[in-house]
């Protein structure tokens, strides 16, 4: 009842005109940049972090949370409409979607594909409303120790973005901690890795470095790809009909479930949920063989699973300032820059707040798709604008965005040296976020790390000997295996399923 | 697998092994500041040190990973992107001198002319309109700082 009528708060906040304005802004921002060929909805939000920057924390959270599910949906619309998922989660919307509309049912596609995410996305916030708390409730007994091993189960989320090496991934991890440590020290204060450089003794900023890891490097990559907007001409009726929706029903709420269950495990990167939605959906058909043909409920599943999955992550994003995905890693990066800081003390200490975001989800879930529905078109358009216009802006922008945060010409310096690496490593196909995780997680990792020696006269024992943290640390073992046998099965169910001529992004594996 | 290292791989296993060494001798720097051996700014420095070196030994020159497709650009693409960070920045050294509204009126002049081709009176207008958008959103509304230049810092403008 406590939550139900915070909530209530939350809502009385966020229906504010100003919030419902900022909240629909976010939502048309999210998708427009997200439709933008070869932009997943992670850069999508990098790129736009910094109009978010420049208006009131509570307004600016409210638009983030737009952006993101924007983002999200432009990112299905860009499977649909070209084949060219924005990442890796996106693949197997591209399956049925594709086909779909090059047999003209684009529209119904779209709108499947905007039911069942708000669908899944207001189930997944129902969870969040009434999970987040208690998990973060529990999460106040926890102590330096227990956060220790958190930090250590948290950095098996890099796993599930390692690409195609595991051990390549915990290298970046670990250089993306390296970062985190120039600056004071935690300790003593003395500077690291400062050399007499004055822009170096406040240590490094994260949002230029996430700026240029992934909005500067797309950019590039984008000069190399020049994609060709093969956008069919007619996408049809948005609106499914009701045989459409008879026949998506069941796989929107399989991939729901799914889609939630495995966005609270760190580790089950989103692409594991949407192949697995997609695979049941063929297990449960009785025309199995048809999948790939463009079947509606191959579209309808793994779009749920992908947006139930997204809003999942919010729970060990708020309980414990844990991201479970390239696009929570940088909506952290965003809260953070608003002084928000998420973790156990959220809910008491910014209490009125994070009701009011997690009640804008709810409403920019809603405004998703009332906006969303009849402007398909100018969506589909979008996608036809000219890269040669499109790339200078972001550009222009991605310089806003960094200096904004700390008014600094040093932090444009970072941003194009990071945009520089992020293309380097794109190339190679290099995991890049790895290296957000680990800057995120080392200095939370360090401090109490340090705080638990100094509890234990130096005793690496009182991991174990504490049974919360002995019990995290055996639940990352288990999620280690776990993710490593869904992994596996997932990629060699990418390479069955994927037809060679599609455009796939760097992440998958 | 047997085969040649992938030149991305040595040039990332050396990345680490050159951080990590940096990151030793920086932690080495801290240890006498310490309170304890497992307790002061060294510790961190100490175990990342160690763990890049290794890794970047690992994925550098012992582990041997399946061929990845590495994009091969065309000249001119290749041309286009080493200039786009000559033009990245040489736009720190305008902002630098002549301020922020000038440097991103010409960045974004040049962009338009280098990623787009178009006219020089098309890339004019576009640039003038994107930067006069910017200005009115982030400096005439939200009042972000940005520099005049060193210029006219000097000409008391």
């Amino acid at each position: 009842m406590e939550t139900l009528s915070y909530l209530i708060d939350g809502f009385a906040s966020a229906v504010s005109p100003m919030n419902l304005l900022m909240c629909a802004v976010g939502v048309l921002l999210g998708t427009a940049v997200g439709v933008l060929p070869g932009l997943g909805p992670s850069s999508a939000i990098a790129i736009l972090l910094p109009v978010t920057a420049t208006l009131e924390p509570m307004q600016s959270i409210i638009m983030l949370a737009g952006i993101y599910y924007g983002a999200q949906y432009g990112g299905s619309t860009t499977s649909i409409l070209l084949n060219i998922p924005g990442e890796a989660a996106s693949i197997v919307t591209c399956l049925d979607g594709y086909p779909m509309a090059k047999q003209g049912r684009g529209g119904p596609a779209l709108g499947i594909a905007a039911i069942g995410s708000f669908i899944a996305g207001t189930i997944g916030v129902l969870g969040l409303t009434f999970f987040a708390p208690i998990f973060a409730r529990s999460a106040l007994a926890f102590g330096p120790p227990e956060y220790t091993m958190l930090m250590v189960m948290s950095f098996s989320i890099v796993m599930s973005f390692a690409g195609n090496s595991l051990s390549k991934g915990i290298l970046i991890g670990f250089l993306g901690m390296l970062l985190a440590c120039v600056g004071p020290g935690w300790v003593s204060g003395y500077l690291r890795f400062c050399w007499n450089v004055d822009q170096l003794t406040g240590g490094l900023n994260l949002v230029p470095i996430v700026i240029g890891l992934m909005a500067i490097s797309e950019v590039l990559k984008g000069l190399e790809e020049q994609s060709v907007a093969i956008s069919t001409e007619q996408v049809g009726s948005v609106f499914p009909s009701k045989a459409d929706l008879k026949r998506s029903a069941g796989p929107i709420i399989r991939g729901t479930f799914i889609g939630f269950i495995l966005g609270l495990l760190p580790g089950c990167a989103p692409t594991v949920s949407t192949f697995l939605s997609y695979d049941l959906e063929k297990k449960v058909s009785k025309h199995p063989e048809k999948f790939g043909t463009g079947m509606i409920e191959g579209v309808a599943s793994p779009e749920s699973a992908n947006n139930a999955n997204g809003v999942a992550g919010f729970i060990p994003l708020f309980s414990f300032g844990i991201p479970t995905s390239a696009a929570m890693a940088i909506l952290l990066v965003g809260l953070t820059m608003f002084g928000i800081q998420p973790g156990p003390t959220l809910f008491t200490s910014g209490g009125e707040f994070v009701w009011t975001v997690i009640a804008s989800m709810f409403i920019g879930n809603l405004l998703l798709i009332i906006l969303n529905l009849p402007l398909v078109g100018i969506w589909a358009k979008i996608t036809k604008v000219p890269y040669g216009i499109l790339a200078p802006v972001i550009v222009s922008l991605c310089v806003i965005g960094s200096y904004t945060i700390r008014n600094s010409m040093f932090d444009v310096l970072i941003t194009f040296l990071f945009g520089y690496i992020g293309y380097v490593m794109r190339k190679h196909q290099w995991p890049i976020v790895p290296l957000i995780i680990g800057f995120i997680l080392g200095p939370i990792f360090e401090r109490n790390f340090i705080t638990s020696m100094s509890m234990s006269n130096e005793s690496f024992l009182i991991f174990i000997q504490r049974p919360i943290s002995a019990g995290i640390l055996v639940l990352t073992v288990v999620l280690l295996i776990l993710s490593h046998f869904l992994k596996k099965r997932t990629a060699s169910r990418v390479k069955a399923s994927v037809d060679s001529s599609m455009d796939l992004p760097d992440d998958v594996s | 697998m047997k085969g040649h290292k992938a030149l991305g791989d040595r040039i990332a296993g050396g990345v680490g092994i050159v951080c990590g060494a940096v990151s030793l001798w920086q932690g080495a720097d801290l240890y006498p500041y310490r309170q304890s051996p497992l307790m002061g700014d060294h510790v961190m420095l100490f175990f990342l040190g160690a763990m890049l070196i290794v890794l970047g030994i690992l994925v550098g020159f012992v582990f041997h990973y399946p061929p990845v497709k590495v994009s091969q650009a065309d000249r001119k693409t290749k041309f286009t992107v080493n200039l786009t960070f000559l033009i990245l920045f040489a736009f720190l050294i305008v902002t630098w001198l002549l301020g922020y509204v000038i440097g991103n009126l010409l960045l974004l002049f040049v962009l338009f002319r280098v990623y787009g081709s178009y006219s020089w009176i098309k890339c004019g207008l576009f640039s003038v309109l994107v930067t006069a958008l910017i200005y009115f959103l982030f400096i005439y509304l939200v009042k972000t700082p940005f520099s005049s230049g060193l210029v006219f810092e000097l000409l008391g403008m």
